[in-house]
């Protein structure tokens, strides 16, 4: 996989995007709604309350823009790219691109960019930017949740391909493939609310919690190193165990051209 | 008519084999119905009131419950039907076949959703049996299966959708979203400003989830449900219409691909 193999990918991406530039238009805006959606349920809330645990209004807002923003830099990166893995696998069409001399794993994983979700992104960080005003924020803070933003994004990656993967095993569990983007939506909340035993896995097991949470604890400064240990660790584990899933997977597969 | 119960019971006995697609979606929405209710817990504990918005802590619990059910049988799922037949070509065969789309589309979603009818069906039945009068039973089950016929054309007309998108992979969780929303399962519509909450009101979502878990939960009067059929059956007109109309549109638009 060359830096060449993948600015053509790239190419091909705005290409399509372009070519199907009403589609495009339509599921940025449609996605525009969802995160409004999100953000408008956060001012009822905090209509009937003045904190939640300790947390501001804006604490939520800027929990729910970023982990938002980290959702549509996995979509930009990889989500064509995985239902297009998912679509492959499923109707035995990984040969031809099994034969060549590249890399398949991460060819499949870089296969597609979505640029609609790219302008959305740019679109929750400015938002999120917009909420950060009302906070003092200094430079080391900035690039702290920077890096929580990368580790959530890879964690994202590697828990979908895992789930993507599974199809090379069962052909019927489609409603599996849908389960990062609920955990997601699930998780992108304050960590106060879950009872421990869900805050515990989701902070050490699967770190999408504490991913999500990580921006407003750097703000409120109660963020641990422990926690970023979580994250890079569990990026490392769910990589590697995406990386042999897939090669256990090819293994296994047999053709059907 | 023969051939669409046939299609209703062929749906059935996909859902049977594909039976752990329902459970996983059981689980997930069980997952959402937690949260939600977690979410909501927090926010009482952090308010001095008893009372948030009219609803104590029991009964938002039982409201967030009853709207959760309501998004298993009237999940969004099939908005992407039309755009994956189109970009398949099956959409041809399917057209070729002597009995209407539409009735091939509602026996399958009957068949599909078979389960969750019955789960309705028995939780109406327990409510004439705790002691409902029998007027309200009638209205809440006229409004149910009016709702159900509202909810078929509003997704079949929203699905038509798919003749204009390439990609219809967004269409599925931005409903979710929308319905999220105004359907009231984040939260009950009232709490909004008085004259937004009395125009989502009167959408097919809110209809679907917020005015029907008020109506299992006793909270409206047998004339205020009448009033909502009415409503319904505005909608049943204004969205078959539209069906027509984007389905032909679409139709003209579309140039079987893949056959």
């Amino acid at each position: 996989m060359s830096v060449s193999l993948y600015l053509a990918l790239c190419k091909q991406s705005v290409h399509t995007f372009i070519i199907y530039r009403t589609t495009s238009l339509l599921t940025f805006l449609m996605s525009i709604l969802f995160f409004v959606v999100e953000l408008y349920a956060g001012v009822v809330y905090f209509d009937q309350i003045d904190q939640l645990y300790g947390w501001t209004r804006e604490d939520y807002l800027v929990l729910i823009s970023l982990a938002t923003t980290v959702t549509y830099l996995y979509q930009t990166f990889f989500v064509l790219a995985h239902e297009h893995l998912t679509e492959s696998i499923l109707d035995a069409q990984l040969d031809m691109i099994l034969l060549k001399p590249v890399n398949a794993y991460l060819f499949y994983a870089l296969y597609r960019l979505d640029i609609s979700s790219a302008i959305s992104a740019m679109m929750g960080l400015g938002v999120t930017g917009y909420f950060l005003q009302s906070y003092t924020v200094t430079v080391v803070q900035y690039l702290y949740i920077g890096v929580c933003v990368l580790l959530a994004v890879g964690l994202l990656f590697s828990l979908n391909q895992i789930i993507v993967t599974c199809s090379f095993w069962y052909d019927n569990l489609t409603s599996l493939l849908a389960v990062p983007e609920y955990l997601t939506d699930f998780l992108s909340r304050p960590r106060d609310i879950f009872p421990s035993t869900i805050r515990g896995l989701f902070t050490w097991g699967v770190p999408l919690l504490i991913a999500f949470n990580s921006p407003v604890l750097i703000l409120r400064g109660e963020m641990s190193v422990r926690y970023v240990l979580s994250l890079v660790l569990s990026n490392a584990i769910f990589g590697f165990i995406a990386w042999w899933l897939w090669r256990k997977g090819v293994e296994r597969y047999r053709s059907a051209s | 008519m023969k051939s669409y119960i046939t299609i209703m019971l062929n749906q059935w006995s996909v859902v049977l084999q594909y039976r752990w697609n329902m459970v996983v979606q059981l689980f997930i929405q069980c997952g959402s119905l937690l949260i939600s209710i977690m979410t909501w817990r927090a926010i009482y504990a952090n308010t001095p009131q008893d009372a948030v918005g009219s609803y104590t802590l029991r009964s938002m619990i039982v409201y967030l419950c009853l709207t959760h059910i309501s998004l298993l049988l009237f999940s969004t799922e099939s908005i992407v039907r039309i755009g994956q037949l189109v970009r398949s070509g099956k959409l041809t065969w399917l057209l070729l076949r002597p009995y209407s789309l539409l009735g091939e589309y509602m026996a399958t979603l009957v068949g599909q959703k078979l389960f969750y009818l019955v789960v309705y069906a028995m939780m109406i039945g327990l409510k004439w049996w705790l002691g409902t009068s029998v007027s309200y039973i009638a209205v809440l089950g006229i409004y149910s299966v009016a709702i159900f016929v509202m909810y078929v054309l509003l997704m079949a007309c929203l699905s038509n959708i798919g003749f204009w998108l390439v990609q219809v992979w967004p269409l599925r969780s931005i409903m979710n979203a929308v319905y999220m929303i105004l359907g009231g399962v984040l939260f009950p519509l009232h709490m909004l400003p008085a004259t937004v909450a009395s125009v989502l009101a009167k959408l097919p979502f809110a209809l679907v989830g917020y005015v029907y878990a008020n109506a299992l939960q006793d909270q409206l009067t047998v004339r205020q449900l009448s009033i909502q059929i009415g409503y319904v059956i505005v909608w049943i007109v204004l969205l078959g219409i539209g069906y027509l109309v984007s389905m032909k549109k679409g139709l003209k638009r579309y140039e079987g691909v893949g056959m």
